[in-house]
């Protein structure tokens, strides 16, 4: 083998390398340029894996100099702050996985403001998805259980000894754990009375003085003390043995497999990798930590490559991160950015129901997606955006100039080792009058070029997808 | 240099109390009258019983109320002018200032910032940013420093704008991030250019006269200061030092002097303060934002007061609740109204000359004003030397 | 029923104080409760003995002589919500009982334009879309401003033409093959965005007028309106917002300030389409998510759950309608005006008598209508 061969193949790999912690950097983080996707892929793609799914290992983000320099909005009442602070934090933050499973529990645990009012409440649920989120199902359901935000808007207040309030109760078995078809009504009637006298204490109320937090109560003279047949099984239950039954039901390993497959791997589940991974799952006891770390190191990951439509904060917050911008704390204008995920349809803190979002194709609708086009496109076809500013650069690198399909493909290779079809290719090219080789000089013409190349990939239709 | 010494300090203080009982209260406003430069060159010897709440101004989603409000001026009109956060809400669209009245409450006035000279066209939206501190001038002018758009506003106490000055940029004496800003006995103006890690003084009209600082953690070092103070007795420069979790204070050419508290969440510590006075006798007080209290200082740096927030329901408020049947049944099941009465991320602290200790309680969208309670002392009812372990001012 | 049925819904958000909008001066109760934003008799302008509109509401009260105005009074739903959100979710889901997704415009677009036709038969007007314009799968225009719709619109010239040039291509059908169902889906999409751009687009090209709009967002987003109606490209349902309502403080000068402007907007937008000769087949119906506390507290008055609104066109027969709530103590729904008729009843009257649709499905349950309101 010739030296030249040996040197091709080598970049080559470096290329493959780079492009797969790419996809992974998209799915467990929020995506990163190549500059970074370079750095990481030093380090083998397991030990990349076990850094994101350890977060503890780094430190968290400061984010008081986030709220000094936005004295004018950091307010607990404000919802928008509170989705705010979580943009700054799916941006900058050294542990994204936190984040991103707090994005996922969210989806599928979703409670509204609109409904709670109490903003607090919200911001407090959202601390305690992002601090549990990585630990196991159990401890996330127990915490769910207690979580007032939760109660409030499930209407838990209302769930009595003497008069049964099934709300939580359904809630729980249809939407949080099992799904339809894996247990009778008589079931939830009893997860129902087991959780009676699981409640809040005595708002306190908005007027004069505004929110104030308000906290979860276990009252046992309003508990339904009787027996109760659960799932099979009799016994004078609480809320947590309601829990840990349902925890060894089948349908619930699968249900949640289903939605992190979903959430982490693609929009059209396999059959057979949603088993694994319900089976990961279970074997290790819910743990979740230990079932994203397989997940990650499954093949069947590793080649799932712009299988998902990416939601709205995703988008937003993958699109600032190749324009890179709002990585310091005074840059204005970051409260826009949950503003923008708002106008994709995706609220954060205010899903539509119980339900929440519905993923996938949906979230592409003509005024979504006009809203996602443009957000990008102004985004990344500005020149002075220091991702961009950042790209041009290394593209520039020593040379004086590039060939128009071979700078199309750097910029796709620059913004975290995206994809394009040939045809798309040939559209940017054709339509930007990229001809022959561009000049990489002098440097202000060049970076103009290499948005506008940016600008016009953020357009494409892969671009909704990750 | 010192530190804060913390032990002593209050047995001292509740010594003299002891001693001098019997001339309690005593008017306050006799007691010193406001310095003005040439500055004294003594503090005076007190004994204090402490602050007593007088009153909680404004009210939540009323006219009047107040959205965050985030300073308080002193009009030369004995109107408190109090700084505006939010400008986008519906009902208070524009409204920066609120003029209130101490004694009882009152509302009059909203000054509302309009077009500034030479900028035909453009609403307060438009050109103002984020304001947050605020100080009035004896002509009736306020001042404030606008963080975002790095430029110091001047409006008139009646509304009437007067535009703007200052030059963005790192260099010192350019503003960059200013918000923290106080008065000079003179009237010129001390500003935190927070980005650059400094204070400036300046002019009324923008002229830099000098300044000090740099970033870091060290003990002369500034780490994004946030409010600043002028000792009326010595001219001396008292900063909050926001990330650094102190209070330093400064000459006028910025050497370091003192170091008021030590960062955490106990008794006389801090926690990212924010605004900081100081009233006429050199007592020190800080708005210690992130633990939702105001404590204060004596001028030696020992730690004397915590204000944690005293505000009960006022009329304002009470005839909110009362227009809300459902409230005042919550109200009435409520075991405890007192978290009501608390701080919530105070901005701003500020005193007036007649010992009136104003809080911006931001987070809970009011101004809680106390009144200071204190003697001085002549010099033969003053405790011997010996007695006294404050560490000394260098 | 002319055709085709247009329908303006004009959604004033934050609660609008139904009292101070047409004021129930002749109820005894009324000056007491009203002792800081009341209107004083002599200023209402009186529609009879008992209520008459805000004093600002001049423009509008010359609609209402002309019989073109329908007052619902005492509109509401029941178990009433406080909260701007939810109360306002109830209004677009035609849903107060259960937390649903799907908005009552959505699914009459869906059901006026099945086969999905017309990707402007709903165009919103404002930032984003709401939720009552809202259904899976039917497209709906949302445009903050007309003048800058659709893609890629910040940027101008040549700039703007390549980068529309290469969407155009990235997203045709054929360079795909549609190889992956969700790259076809995302590209009809972008192709139906593309469209309803440019069926927009022409819209304030083709549009002259002699009425002169005021600057304020109200007067432009009706503006608006009437260009894309008068463009005659096929919209059904149009929906426009205005805010500020939510008058805790400051009501005796934010109150007017908000009715002034939807007033001399309403009459100018109907004074455009009458002088196109475009009014008769249009009809607005204006409503907000709550009404307010029947008593003020010293400055403004808070959320509270009784109301009103307003049906308005040449098809409307205009007049009261339902019973205004009566503010006695003892009639009050703790210390709202009490509702008397279902806000669906209007919603299945508009649906039905004015397009021919079959309302039940749409507002979840049957409901009596106002008999001979639209013509």
């Amino acid at each position: 083998m010739t030296a030249p061969i040996r040197e091709r193949r080598a970049r080559r790999a470096a290329a493959d390398d780079v492009a797969l912690i790419g996809h992974l950097m998209r799915r467990a983080a929020f995506g990163a340029r190549a500059e970074h996707l370079e750095q990481l892929a030093r380090k083998s793609y397991g030990a990349v894996v076990d850094d994101l799914v350890n977060p503890e290992r780094f430190p968290p983000l400061e984010e008081d100099l986030l709220e000094r320099f936005h004295s004018d909005q950091s307010d607990d009442e404000s919802t928008g702050w509170t989705a705010t602070r979580w943009s700054f934090q799916m941006i900058n933050s050294p542990r994204p996985l936190e984040f991103k499973m707090a994005l996922f529990w969210h989806g599928l645990f979703a409670t509204a403001v609109s409904k709670v009012t109490n903003n607090p409440m919200m911001r407090n649920q959202y601390q305690m998805l992002r601090e549990n989120g990585l630990s196991d199902f159990r401890t996330i359901l127990q915490r769910l259980a207690r979580d007032p935000a939760m109660l409030y808007w499930l209407d838990q207040q209302q769930n009595h000894a003497a008069a049964v309030n099934e709300n939580w109760g359904r809630e729980l078995l249809e939407l949080f754990s099992m799904g339809r078809g894996n247990y009778t009504e008589d079931d939830v009637k009893a997860a129902a009375r087991a959780f009676t006298g699981w409640t809040l204490d005595q708002t306190f109320p908005r007027y004069p003085s505004g929110y104030y937090d308000v906290r979860f109560v276990y009252r046992p003279e309003d508990h339904d003390e009787t027996p109760k047949t659960f799932l099979g099984r009799t016994g004078n239950f609480n809320g947590d043995d309601i829990i840990d039954i349902i925890l060894e039901q089948p349908a619930t390993a699968h249900y949640l497999a289903l939605h992190l497959y979903k959430f982490f791997v693609s929009d059209e589940p396999n059959r057979d990798e949603v088993e694994a991974l319900a089976q990961t799952l279970t074997e290790s006891r819910f743990d979740i930590r230990v079932t994203l770390k397989a997940m990650f190191l499954s093949e069947y990951f590793r080649q799932a490559r712009f299988k998902r439509v990416r939601s709205p904060a995703e988008h937003v917050i993958a699109t600032v991160r190749i324009a890179g911008r709002y990585t310091n704390a005074w840059e204005h204008g970051i409260d826009g950015l949950e503003d923008a995920i708002g106008r994709m349809g995706q609220q954060l803190l205010n899903p539509p129901t119980v339900e929440g979002w519905h993923p996938g194709r949906e979230w592409i609708d003509s005024a979504y997606l006009i809203e996602r086009v443009n957000f990008a496109a102004d985004m990344l076809g500005d020149p002075s955006a220091p991702g961009v500013v950042a790209i041009s650069r290394r593209i520039a690198g020593g040379r004086s100039g590039i060939e128009a399909l071979a700078l199309v493909d750097a910029v796709l290779y620059e913004m975290g080792a995206l994809m394009l079809s040939p045809a798309a290719k040939q559209a940017i090219i054709e339509n930007l009058e990229l001809v022959g080789e561009v000049a990489c000089n002098p440097p202000e013409v060049f970076a103009n070029t290499v948005a506008r190349v940016c600008r016009t990939i953020s357009t494409a239709r892969e671009f909704q997808l990750e | 240099m010192t530190g804060v010494a913390d032990r002593p300090a209050r047995k001292v203080e509740r010594m003299r109390t002891t001693k001098a009982k019997a001339l309690w209260p005593a008017p306050l406003s006799a007691a010193i009258p406001a310095p003005r430069a040439p500055y004294q060159d003594r503090y005076p010897t007190l004994f204090r019983r402490g602050h007593q709440f007088e009153i909680a101004l404004g009210q939540r989603l009323a006219l009047g109320g107040f959205k965050g409000p985030t300073d308080v001026a002193f009009g030369p009109d004995g109107w408190l002018y109090v700084m505006n956060r939010y400008p986008n809400d519906g009902h208070l669209a524009g409204v920066r200032w609120v003029q209130v009245n101490v004694k009882d409450d009152g509302f009059e006035f909203e000054v509302v910032p309009k077009d500034p000279p030479g900028k035909p066209g453009a609403t307060g939206h438009e050109w103002l940013g984020s304001l947050q501190m605020t100080v009035c001038d004896s002509q009736g002018v306020l001042y404030s420093a606008d963080e975002h758009r790095h430029t110091v506003v001047r409006c008139s106490i009646r509304g009437e704008t007067l535009g703007y000055w200052g030059h963005p940029g790192d260099k010192p004496g350019q503003l960059n991030g200013p918000t923290g800003m106080c008065l000079d006995a003179d009237e010129s103006l001390w500003i935190v250019n927070t980005l650059n890690h400094r204070v400036d003084h300046y002019t009324r009209e923008g002229e830099w006269l000098g300044g000090f600082g740099q970033q870091g953690t060290g003990p002369g070092e500034l780490n994004f200061p946030w409010g600043v103070a002028i000792d009326p007795i010595n001219g001396t420069v008292v900063v909050a030092d926001w990330r650094n979790d102190l209070v330093k204070r400064f000459s006028r050419d910025g050497k370091l002097l003192q170091v008021i508290g030590r960062p955490g969440h106990g008794e006389g510590e801090l926690h990212r303060p924010a605004g900081v006075a100081e009233d006429n006798h050199g007592d020190i007080y800080v708005a210690d934002r992130g633990n939702n209290r105001v404590l204060s200082f004596n001028y030696r740096g020992m730690f004397i007061e915590s204000f944690i927030g005293d505000a009960v329901i006022n009329d304002r408020g009470m005839q909110k609740v009362l227009t809300n049947l459902d409230m005042v049944r919550m109200r009435d099941n409520i075991e405890n109204l007192d978290r009501e009465k608390r701080l919530k991320a105070p901005v701003s602290v500020r005193v007036d000359n007649k010992g009136r200790v104003y809080i911006a309680d931001t987070g809970r969208y009011r101004v809680q004003v106390y009144r200071k309670m204190c003697k001085a002392l002549r010099p033969d009812e003053v405790d011997p030397p010996t007695l006294h372990v404050d560490p000394v001012l260098t | 029923m002319p055709i085709p049925p247009v329908l303006v819904v004009l959604q004033l958000s934050g609660g609008n104080d139904f009292m101070s909008t047409v004021v129930p001066f002749g109820d005894p109760h009324y000056y007491d409760f009203r002792k800081t934003v009341g209107v004083p008799e002599d200023r209402v302008l009186k529609i009879d003995d008992r209520v008459g509109f805000s004093p600002v509401m001049t423009a509008f009260k010359e609609m209402y002589d002309q019989g073109k105005v329908a007052v619902i009074q005492g509109i509401g739903y029941p178990s009433p919500d406080r909260s701007h959100f939810r109360s306002m979710d109830i209004w677009h889901t035609a849903e107060p009982s259960k937390i649903i997704a799907d908005g009552w415009l959505g699914k009459a677009i869906h059901e006026l334009d099945p086969q999905k036709q017309n990707v402007c038969t709903g165009v919103s007007f404002g930032q984003g879309l709401p939720r009552a314009m809202y259904f899976s799968g039917t497209p709906v225009i949302s445009v903050a401003h007309l003048e800058s719709y659709g893609l890629l619109t910040t940027l101008a010239g040549n700039e703007q033409r390549s980068a529309l040039n290469a969407f155009t291509r990235m997203y045709a059908p054929e360079e795909f093959g549609e190889a992956s169902l969700v790259l076809g889906h995302i590209g009809q999409t972008g192709r139906d965005a593309l469209t309803g751009a440019d069926m927009l687009k022409v819209a304030p090209q083709r549009y002259e007028s002699n009425v002169e709009y005021a600057n304020d967002p109200l007067s432009q987003s009706l503006k608006g309106i009437a260009q894309v109606h008068l463009a005659g490209i096929g919209t059904r349902i149009f929906y426009a917002q205005h805010g500020g309502y939510d008058v805790h403080g400051s009501q005796r000068q934010t109150q007017p300030r908000l009715w002034s402007q939807v007033s001399r907007a309403v009459s100018d937008f109907f004074a455009d389409l009458h002088a196109h000769d475009a009014a008769d087949n249009v009809i607005m119906m204006v409503f907000s998510e709550f009404g307010r506390r029947v008593r003020d507290n010293g400055n403004g008055t808070d959320h509270g759950s009784g109301g009103g609104a307003f049906l308005i066109g040449d098809r409307v027969a205009g007049g009261l309608y339902a019973e205004y709530p009566s503010l006695a103590p003892d009639k009050q729904a703790s210390g709202d005006l009490a509702f008397n008729n279902d806000f669906r009843t209007l919603y299945s009257t508009v649906l039905e008598k004015w397009f021919g649709l079959d309302a039940t499905p749409i507002v979840n349950g049957s409901f009596e209508q106002f008999e001979g309101i639209v013509r």
